[in-house]
């Protein structure tokens, strides 16, 4: 089966400081794989590579077919990217991010799955109101609703699930399931451990930069996961 | 097989949709529109001035002599040069871009409440608070503190009571059959003359504003041509009441694009009785999940009880 995300030998090298050094990564549609590892350690920024936002130092990435530093804006298209900060405009509201989302995308019957989206994640009664004013975790919830509103074969959520309550919580994972039965790659990263287990089928943890595990989500308990890090 | 030119055409053109879709949206978000469309006139009409009036700068034309033309002729590129460094200098450091990054935390940014809240203007005037977003501006305007107005915190009910006893004792008749006072002249700053703007600005002082006339006021104006002031969803724009309108928070078909209320019966959300979401997410929702209803805005607590 050809994984619909395919990541060989991926350096990442903002001037003196190396923040990918050298990640390989394959996924295949329908599963879910969540990216560990502490602060520092390359996850935000190969979700960035694989949405198409940061370029590849070197190596090869291929993201639904589609090569990451040959065609960025067919992967842009093909993924559904939650970033990790920002994304949002403070004076749009919910409503407007999602009709922008919409048009930018081409997408016709939209109105209903946002609606949906909106009120799953419990921002029905601010849809209206300027994202400014938000709380982090409402921004956060947002930026899941944004990713997910096209149903991409290629969902990264870069922590998702960062100051996030309890419903928010439930509503990401809801969205992970949903796309996992849809047939989409996800790929989510986080600190939370327990989080990323009960969303995901397999682990990878990284360490400066580098993968130092790949294992089934079952295998990777707390202790195992405590002494990857260290 | 589309040839690399038609792709560079589709690329193009999908390529200015995108562009024509990111300015709409971005203009959504300017806070003063007429002095955004007033300032970019401006800015074309200097724009094209510089660039036509020098090929009418002639000697015969300006009755300049033609050392001094040719002087202002040969400084034109320098001064190009240099306001184009200017203009680039200004954008950098006016932060172009950093909308995107997130706000600064502990800061409160001024919302766009029910000033632009398509959904609470459209539901309609069974509910007395949807008709507060419809005259918005005109609530603004009287909501400007005044001197001998109660103010706000006092209370709406305090502010009635208050005015009721003043009307009361205005109607009071003395045995003369005239007012038994006076009524109370309200304090106009900029009526006096000695607290008049010439003489704020000589005692250093800030002259008084004077509020716009209510009548003066574009939504009041709509309200008195009787325009509507709310659409439905669906409507055509030109139901809004304007251009911006509270209903079309960003209307790129040319429709009303507002959020429809939530039927709370059917929301697949409230299948599951007794949480809080599924009775009270959306203070539009009148409806509690056994369909009964809970009041205007949905009582809380009894949707959950329920």
């Amino acid at each position: 089966m050809t994984p619909v995300i395919d990541i060989r030998d991926l350096h990442v090298r903002f001037g003196e400081v190396e923040a990918v050094a050298g990640i390989n990564l394959a996924a295949g549609s329908g599963r879910a794989t969540a990216l560990l590892g502490r602060n520092g350690a390359g996850k935000s920024t190969t979700m960035k590579v694989l949405a198409g936002v940061v370029p590849p130092t070197s190596g090869t990435v291929l993201v639904a077919g589609h090569d990451v530093a040959k065609d960025p804006l067919a992967v842009k298209r093909a993924v559904g990217y939650c970033p990790d900060v920002g994304g949002l405009v403070p004076r749009a509201t919910p409503w407007e991010h999602l009709q922008l989302t919409a048009r930018l995308r081409r997408m016709t019957e939209w109105e209903e799955r946002g609606r949906d989206l909106l009120e799953r994640f419990e921002l029905g009664d601010v849809a209206h109101r300027v994202v400014g004013g938000f709380s982090h975790g409402m921004s956060r919830r947002l930026s899941v609703v944004l990713a997910a509103l096209h149903e991409p074969g290629v969902l990264l959520l870069d922590e998702p699930f960062d100051g996030v309550d309890p419903i928010g919580v439930e509503a990401t994972l809801d969205i992970v399931a949903d796309a996992r039965a849809r047939g989409a790659c996800i790929l989510l990263s986080t600190h939370l451990r327990d989080l990323a287990l009960e969303a995901c089928g397999s682990a990878i943890v990284l360490r400066g930069g580098s993968s130092v595990a790949e294992l089934p989500a079952a295998e990777l308990t707390s202790e195992a996961y405590r002494a990857l890090l260290d | 097989m589309p040839s690399s030119t038609e792709t560079r055409t589709e690329t193009r053109a999908g390529a200015a949709t995108d562009l024509r879709h990111l300015l709409r949206f971005r203009a959504r978000g300017v806070r003063r529109p007429r002095v955004a469309a007033v300032a970019t006139t401006v800015l074309v009409a200097v724009t094209i001035l510089m660039a036509v009036a020098p090929a009418w700068m002639t000697p015969a034309s300006t009755g300049l002599p033609a050392d001094r033309v040719k002087l202002l002729d040969d400084l034109l590129p320098a001064a190009l040069a240099g306001f184009l460094l200017l203009g680039i200098g200004a954008s950098m450091g006016g932060g172009g871009g950093r909308e995107l990054l997130p706000p600064r935390p502990g800061r409160h940014p001024p919302d766009r409440p029910g000033h632009r809240a398509p959904g609470r203007a459209r539901a309609g005037p069974a509910q007395p608070r949807s008709a507060a977003p419809v005259v918005g501006p005109v609530r603004g305007f009287r909501a400007r503190r005044r001197p001998g107005r109660a103010p706000r915190r006092a209370g709406r009910r305090a502010a009635l009571a208050a005015r009721r006893h003043r009307a009361r004792a205005d109607r009071r008749l003395d045995r003369r059959g005239r007012p038994a006072h006076a009524p109370r002249r309200r304090h106009r700053p900029w009526c006096d003359r000695r607290a008049g703007p010439r003489v704020a600005r000589r005692a250093g002082r800030r002259p008084a504003r004077r509020p716009r006339p209510l009548a003066a006021h574009r939504g009041a104006r709509r309200l008195a041509r009787g325009a509507p002031v709310a659409a439905r969803r669906g409507a055509p724009r030109s139901a809004c009441w304007s251009s911006r309108s509270r209903s079309a928070p960003y209307p790129l078909d040319g429709r009303c694009g507002s959020l429809p209320a939530r039927s709370s019966g059917s929301s697949p959300a409230c299948t599951r009785p007794g949480r809080r979401r599924s009775c009270a997410s959306s203070a539009r929702i009148s409806r509690c999940c056994d369909g009964s209803i809970e009041g205007l805005y949905g009582d809380r607590s009894a949707c959950v009880a329920a």
